[in-house]
C-alpha cells in the first residue's frame, strides 16, 4: 500500500482537482483506492456527493482511531474507489496529535492498519503549516505539490523545500508539477522553465488552466464523467500515469 | 451488506421511488434467455457452481458464491467438454470428466441492475431487479440489494420503506435460487447403490437383492447408451453387470447350483454385448494420449486410425443399440428381474448363514489368495498368473465396497486405499497389455493403408514399453500389499465378525 499526499501550503492551486481526479484515474487503473478529505473545506467530499461528517470522530486511543477512521470509510460510486470524508471539527484531531508523544507518526502508524483493503491512499491535504501536516509529511510516500507558474507560488515552494530542510524530512518525497497552467501568458512559460531549472523533480506532464475543472462543482464529479476528450481531463491522465511510475519505483 | 427482498407484486419504478423516497436510475435490459448445461448426474450443480449458456451472450460459469468465475463467447455449446477451451475446460473436467454436456433446463428472466440515490445524488445502494419471466402462476420479481459501504443505516431504511410490497427472501437470491424458482428441481439419478444390508440376514437373500439392484442400475444406463449420450453410459452398464457377476461368482456356493447358472448366464450374455463398443471407446477417449507417443510425423497414420475406429464404433454402436431394443434381450432382462425378485431358494449348504459372517470369510479369504501370490510370483511369471491376481484384486475390492456399510467403514476404507495402489499398477499393466492385443488385431485386418501399420506398429511399441514398466512394479506392489501391517488390519476387522456363532 503506497501513501501520496496531495499539499500546498497556498490555497486555490488545484489541489484538491487534483486529488479527486488523481483518486478517480487510480482506481479506474484498478487500484483498490482511498481518498481522505482533510480538508475542513469538504471539497473533495463535495465533489464525490459525500457529506462531510458533524463531530469529532478522532479517538485518543490507537485501535478505537482505526475503528472510528474504518467506520467513516464511503464507497463512492465508481469501482475500487471508497473516500473518507472531510471532517467538520478537524482541530480535534490536530490537538489529538499534538497529545501524543510519537509526534509525527501518529498518521502513519494509523494509516498502516487499514492498508490491507487498499492499494492506494490518497490524502487531500489542508493549505497550512500544522502539526497534521508534519504527521502528512512523514506518513506520505509521496507528496504531490501544485504550482502555478507564478513567482508567489514558486516563492512557497522553495518555502516548502526549506522546511523539509530544516525538519530533515525527505525531500526526495517532494513532486511538484504545474497546475493550473494558462501557455499563452509568457510569465507562466517563464517561472516554468526557471523551476524546471531549479527542480529537477518537477512531474513532465501539467495541468493546464481550465474551465472544465472548475464545473465539476457543477457536475460534483471527477472530469472523466462530463469531460472526457477535453485536456485537463487527458492531463490528469498523463499525470496519473507519471505518478503511478514514480509509486512503482518506490519499494 | 446484502439484503434479499421478494416483491408481492408487479412495481413500476415511480413507485420504488415514492416508497423509498429515493431517486432510482434503472437500465432496461432484454430477458436473459438461460439453458442450463449439466452432465446427466448433475455433477456441475451438485458441486455447487451453476453452467449455463445465455443466448446471444455464451456459456457463463458461476462458483459456488454465485461469482461468475468464466464466461466464454459461443453460439452453441459443445456436447463434450473436450472440445472447449480453456479456462472453461480446466474449470470443467474434474467436475465433468468424460460426460457429456446436456441441456437440462431453460428458463427466461430479466436482470434489472439499479441504483438508489440519497438527496444529494449519490448512490447508497446498488440493485439488481429480477423478473421471472414464464413462470406459473404469477411471474415472481426479486430484488437484491447492496449498500455500498458507509450507508447501511440509509439502505436499511430504504428496505423499511418496502415493507410493505416485499417479504425477504428465505435465501440469498443466486443464480441457483432463480433457477429453482423457476421450477428447476435437479434430481440426480443414483449411480452407487445404496444395500442398507442387515448383517444378519442369509446370504443368498442379500446377495440376491445386492444383485437385483446391481442389474437396475445397470439397465438405467440402456437409455443413455441408446442416446449415444456419452461413453460413461456403456461404461457404467458395464460395471454393473460386472459388479453383479463378480457377487454371483464370489457366492456360487451360497446359491443353488440352478438358481446360479439361471442369473449368471443371462448376466454375462447382456455384459458381452458391449464388449467391442468398450474397447473402441477406451481407444478413442485416449486419443490425445496416444498422439502425445507419436512423433508428428507419425500422427497422419494415427488420425486416419481415429477416423476408421471412430467409423467402426458408429457401427458397434448401431449394433449394440439393435440389440438392447430386441424383444429377445428386454426379454431375457426382464425375466432376470424376475427372477432375482422371487424368495431366495435357501436349500444351498451355505445360503442360510449370516451375511456379515459370510463376508467376513471371503474378505480374508480372498486377501489370503492374494497374499499367496506373493511368495509365486516373480520377474519371471508369465503374464497370465499376474492377470489372475488383477482378477483376485478386483474381486476383493468390491467385496470391500459392497459390503462396506457392515464394518468400520474408515478401517475398510484405509484398506480400499492400499488395494488401491496395487489395482492401479495391475489395471495399467493390463490396460497396456489389452491395447497392444487390440492394436495387433487391427494390424491383421485387410486394407490398412502404410501410414496407419507405422501408427499402430509405433504405438504397439510405446505401449509394450509402458507395459513392461509395469510389470516391473507388479512383485514389490504385491509385496507392499501383502505387508504385516495390512495383513494385522485385515485380521482385525475381519476375523471376530468371521467365527461368529451360526453356520459354518
Amino acid at each position: 500500500m503506497k501513501i501520496v499526499a496531495c499539499y500546498s501550503f497556498k490555497g486555490g492551486v488545484g489541489k484538491t482537482a487534483a486529488a479527486v481526479n488523481l483518486a478517480y484515474r487510480a482506481a479506474q487503473s484498478g487500484q483498490r483506492t482511498l481518498l481522505i478529505d482533510l480538508d475542513p473545506q469538504g471539497a473533495s467530499s463535495f465533489y464525490f456527493r459525500v457529506r462531510p461528517e458533524a463531530g469529532s470522530k478522532w479517538k485518543k486511543q490507537t485501535l478505537e482511531q482505526t475503528d472510528a477512521l474504518m467506520g467513516q470509510i464511503r464507497e463512492s460510486d465508481y469501482s475500487n474507489l471508497d473516500l473518507i470524508p472531510a471532517q467538520r471539527s478537524l482541530r480535534n484531531l490536530d490537538i489529538l496529535l499534538k497529545q501524543t508523544d510519537s509526534r509525527e507518526t501518529v498518521l502513519r502508524r494509523l494509516l498502516k492498519k487499514i492498508s490491507q483493503d487498499y492499494d492506494l491512499i490518497l490524502l487531500d491535504c489542508p493549505p497550512s503549516v500544522s502539526r497534521l501536516a508534519e504527521n502528512i509529511f512523514v506518513a506520505a510516500d509521496l507528496i504531490l505539490v501544485p504550482v502555478i507558474p507564478t513567482p508567489l507560488s514558486e516563492r512557497t515552494y522553495d518555502q516548502l523545500v526549506r522546511f523539509f530542510k530544516d525538519k530533515d524530512y525527505d525531500r526526495k518525497k517532494l513532486l511538484p508539477f504545474f497546475s493550473m497552467v494558462d501557455a499563452r501568458k509568457q510569465l507562466h512559460r517563464d517561472t516554468a522553465l526557471g523551476m524546471r531549472q531549479r527542480y529537477k523533480r518537477i512531474l513532465r506532464h501539467a495541468i493546464p488552466y481550465s474551465t472544465d475543472v472548475e464545473r465539476m462543482g457543477v457536475h460534483r464529479a471527477p472530469l472523466d464523467l462530463f469531460a472526457r476528450g477535453r485536456q485537463a481531463n487527458r492531463a490528469y491522465l498523463a499525470l496519473w500515469e507519471e505518478v503511478e511510475l514514480q509509486l512503482a519505483g518506490i519499494g | 451488506m446484502n439484503h434479499y427482498l421478494e416483491l408481492k407484486q408487479s412495481l413500476p419504478l415511480a413507485d420504488l421511488e415514492q416508497l423509498t423516497r429515493m431517486r432510482v436510475c434503472a437500465e432496461n435490459p432484454e430477458p436473459r434467455q438461460l439453458t442450463v448445461l449439466d452432465t446427466v448426474d448433475w455433477a456441475i450443480w451438485m458441486s455447487g457452481q451453476v453452467l449455463v449458456h445465455v443466448a446471444g451472450n455464451g456459456l457463463e460459469l458461476y462458483d459456488r458464491d454465485d461469482q461468475l468465475s468464466v464466461a466464454v463467447p459461443a453460439k452453441r455449446w459443445p456436447s463434450l467438454i473436450a472440445q472447449l477451451k480453456d479456462p472453461l475446460f480446466s474449470a470443467l473436467k474434474p467436475l465433468v470428466s468424460v460426460r457429456a454436456l446436456l441441456p437440462q433446463f431453460n428458463s427466461r428472466w430479466q436482470e434489472q441492475p439499479l441504483a438508489f440515490l440519497n438527496s444529494d445524488d449519490k448512490i447508497v445502494a446498488r440493485a439488481t431487479l429480477y423478473h421471472l419471466v414464464d413462470t406459473t402462476p404469477a411471474p415472481p420479481s426479486f430484488l437484491k440489494i447492496h449498500a455500498l459501504r458507509g450507508y447501511n443505516q440509509e439502505v436499511q431504511a430504504l428496505v423499511n420503506g418496502l415493507n410493505p410490497v416485499t417479504r425477504t427472501c428465505p435465501s440469498a437470491i443466486t443464480r441457483k435460487f432463480l433457477l429453482q424458482r423457476c421450477g428447476l428441481n435437479p434430481n440426480p439419478p443414483a449411480t452407487k447403490p445404496g444395500f442398507h444390508v442387515n448383517p444378519d440376514l442369509p446370504t443368498a437373500e442379500i446377495v440376491l437383492r445386492m444383485v437385483a439392484e446391481l442389474l437396475s442400475l445397470a439397465r438405467q444406463q440402456e437409455e443413455g447408451l441408446i442416446a449415444d449420450i456419452d461413453s460413461e453410459f456403456t461404461h457404467q452398464y458395464r460395471v454393473n453387470l460386472r459388479k453383479g457377476r463378480s457377487l454371483l461368482s464370489l457366492f456360487k456356493k451360497e446359491l443353488t447350483p440352478q438358481l446360479y447358472c439361471a442369473i449368471q448366464k443371462p448376466l454375462k450374455s447382456m455384459a458381452k454385448t458391449t464388449n467391442q463398443l468398450r474397447d473402441l471407446d477406451v481407444f478413442l477417449l485416449d486419443q490425445d494420449g496416444y498422439r502425445a507417443m507419436l512423433p508428428a510425423h507419425f500422427h497422419p497414420g494415427l488420425e486416419g486410425l481415429f477416423k476408421r475406429l471412430r467409423g467402426r464404433r458408429r457401427k458397434v454402436w448401431c449394433k449394440v443399440t439393435a440389440t438392447l431394443k430386441q424383444e429377445e434381450y428386454l426379454e431375457t432382462a426382464q425375466q432376470l428381474e424376475q427372477r432375482l425378485k422371487e424368495p431366495p431358494d435357501l436349500s444351498a449348504p451355505r445360503s442360510g448363514t449370516a451375511i456379515k459372517k459370510r463376508v467376513s470369510r471371503k474378505i480374508l479369504s480372498q486377501y489370503r489368495k492374494i497374499k499367496r501370490h506373493d511368495a509365486r510370483i516373480d520377474a519371471t511369471t508369465p503374464d497370465d498368473r499376474v492377470h489372475e491376481v488383477r482378477i483376485e484384486a478386483k474381486k476383493l475390492r468390491y467385496l470391500l465396497e459392497l459390503f462396506a456399510e457392515l464394518f468400520a467403514y474408515d478401517q475398510v476404507r484405509q484398506l480400499i486405499k492400499a488395494l488401491k495402489k496395487l489395482q492401479d499398477n495391475l489395471g495399467r499393466f493390463n490396460d497396456y497389455s489389452s491395447q497392444c492385443l487390440f492394436l495387433e488385431s487391427l494390424l491383421r485386418g485387410a486394407g490398412i493403408k502404410t501410414a496407419e501399420r507405422d501408427a499402430i506398429s509405433g504405438l504397439i511399441a510405446v505401449l509394450y514399453s509402458k507395459q513392461q514398466h509395469e510389470r516391473g512394479q507388479v512383485v514389490d506392489m504385491i509385496a507392499a500389499f501383502s505387508d504385516t501391517e495390512i495383513a494385522e488390519q485385515f485380521q482385525k476387522l475381519f476375523t471376530d465378525a468371521a467365527a461368529q456363532d451360526g453356520g459354518s
